[in-house]
């Protein structure tokens, strides 16, 4: 290490920027000394350097911002107020409002009768002061206070930074909601298991299969792709949890694990929105020649939440009677339905416009079931006439 | 009083007993101080006193530490009045300091050969 030190004595040079007499230990840092007396900088140099810290010296705070800037890693700086060039106070100010310095902290060094100028420093950052003439018993306490409490921010800085990067990673593969829960502390408790009312939808295309069978990969690709992209769009805009996306079929939740007191009426919203969309779609993949239709199944009801699966892959995923319902509405719904559960259709008659579909016979269920089809909503518009979607 | 023993044999303390730690640093001392007296006087001619105040700040710093009040007592004279915009008594002022630091290097080697015991 280098320092910019005017004119050092031959014995001192030997002895600038190394890390000391003592093995550096846990609890050592690198100090840059910033103080234009030469005796000054000894003593503290030579201090700190018996308490195992790596030092840097700076003649004034010019020479200090040099070392700062040559990226040198500081973790604290003891600065002197009264110098050529630049003083403590400009040195301190230049430090606070650069980003990428404002972190390292200052303990100002000066003498007690110019306490106006401590208190200025104080006030503009500085974390504390040491008075001259220098007492090794104070200035071992605030240099290791300072150090220890630095490096707790910085552990703290790491930790965060760590966190979001697996947050943002997870993100992409989970819903955000459910990425969201693995860093917050209510997250375990949800992960492992609650029962909540939930309103499901299971949405696919209509002769995917088929399509699949006879087009070119690439073809099918570009159709999935455009599929998603519209699905995706308005799971965002809905803040519906994904649980599934496998190939052409879909799998959301509302109302868990984010509470939406709305999830029956906002279900609905989605999926009239996402028929839609996939109606345009269907108009450009036509001009392809490509015919895909789409149906929905959506039921409301308690279910079971929580991280299912086995070590090493797990989901988070709802279970229960009323899932399974969903599912097999998805499975009857004609193309351009949305086909909902009795009990959803009644808790929101006065918000839907729906057609009675009685008497439907549904796998694993072994009562006849009433459904009703949704053709639109009341009071909203649709962007494509329900008509149009439903024909096709 | 020129030299106050107990500033180096507290300074002695506080570093263990090593003598050769306060020898370097009232070395160093010995030799930055005639810079600091030097450089105010070419302060005062250039009639730049915000240099001359800190020169004399550094002066005041430099020779609380090792003990040297009386010149400390000067340079702070100096420095107040320098950043206050009064130069009338800064030449004699610079003089006297100089006349101190004389006596200041005398008692000080007097104290190294003491072992910086008093």
């Amino acid at each position: 290490m280098t320092s910019p030190v005017r004119d050092p004595l031959p014995d001192e040079a030997a002895s600038v920027g190394t890390a000391g007499v003592h093995a550096p230990h846990a609890g050592a840092g690198h100090v840059l000394v910033v103080d234009d007396s030469r005796m000054n900088r000894m003593t503290l140099v030579r201090l700190l350097q018996r308490l195992g810290h790596e030092t840097t010296e700076a003649v004034d705070g010019r020479a200090a911002l040099d070392v700062l800037a040559a990226g040198t890693p500081v973790d604290l700086v003891l600065l002197d107020l009264v110098m050529p060039e630049l003083d403590g106070f400009a040195t301190l100010a230049t430090m606070k409002a650069d980003p990428r310095l404002a972190a390292i902290p200052v303990i100002v060094v000066s003498g007690l009768d110019d306490l106006d100028g401590i208190v200025r420093c104080i006030e503009m950052g500085a974390v504390d002061y040491l008075p001259r003439p220098i007492k090794p018993t104070l200035l071992q306490a605030r240099v290791e206070a300072t150090l220890a409490d630095k490096r707790l921010r910085d552990d703290n800085t790491r930790l965060l930074a760590t966190v979001e990067r697996q947050r943002t990673e997870l993100a992409r593969f989970l819903s955000p909601q459910v990425a969201e829960l693995v860093s917050t502390p209510d997250g375990e408790a949800l992960l492992a298991g609650h029962r909540r009312e939930v309103t499901v939808v299971f949405a696919d295309l209509r002769g995917f299969t088929a399509f699949c069978e006879s087009r070119d990969p690439e073809e099918i690709v570009l159709v999935l792709r455009e599929y998603h992209a519209a699905v995706g769009r308005r799971v965002t805009e809905f803040g519906a949890t994904l649980e599934h996306f496998a190939g052409d079929g879909v799998h959301l939740f509302f109302n868990d694990p984010v509470a939406q007191t709305d999830h029956r009426l906002r279900s609905l919203r989605m999926t009239v929105a996402l028929r839609d969309d996939v109606a345009r779609l269907q108009d450009r993949w036509a001009s392809r020649g490509v015919h895909l239709g789409f149906g929905v199944g959506v039921s409301v009801g308690q279910a079971t939440a929580g991280r299912i699966g086995f070590e090493g892959r797990y989901a988070y995923a709802v279970v229960g009677a009323m899932v399974n319902l969903a599912a097999r509405l998805s499975a009857e719904a004609a193309t351009g339905q949305i086909l909902v559960t009795d009990e959803l259709y009644r808790d929101l008659s006065d918000r839907v416009e729906a057609e009675r579909i009685d008497g439907l016979r549904l796998k694993g269920i072994s009562h006849a079931v009433t459904a009703w089809n949704v053709v639109s909503l009341v009071g909203e518009e649709s962007e494509v006439a329900p008509g149009a979607a439903a024909g096709r | 009083m020129t030299l106050d023993q107990a500033a180096l044999a507290d300074m002695l303390e506080m570093v263990g007993n090593d003598e050769a730690f306060v020898g370097d640093i009232v070395d160093t001392y010995l030799a930055d101080a005639p810079a600091q007296l030097t450089g105010m006087e070419l302060a005062l001619e250039a009639a730049d006193l915000e240099t001359l105040g800190r020169h004399a700040h550094t002066l005041k710093g430099n020779s609380l530490s090792v003990g040297a009040t009386t010149l400390a007592e000067i340079a702070r004279g100096l420095e107040t009045r320098s950043r206050a915009g009064n130069a009338a008594d800064a030449r004699a002022e610079i003089a006297a300091a100089a006349a101190e630091f004389d006596r200041v290097t005398r008692a000080l080697e007097d104290a190294r050969a003491r072992g910086w015991r008093s």
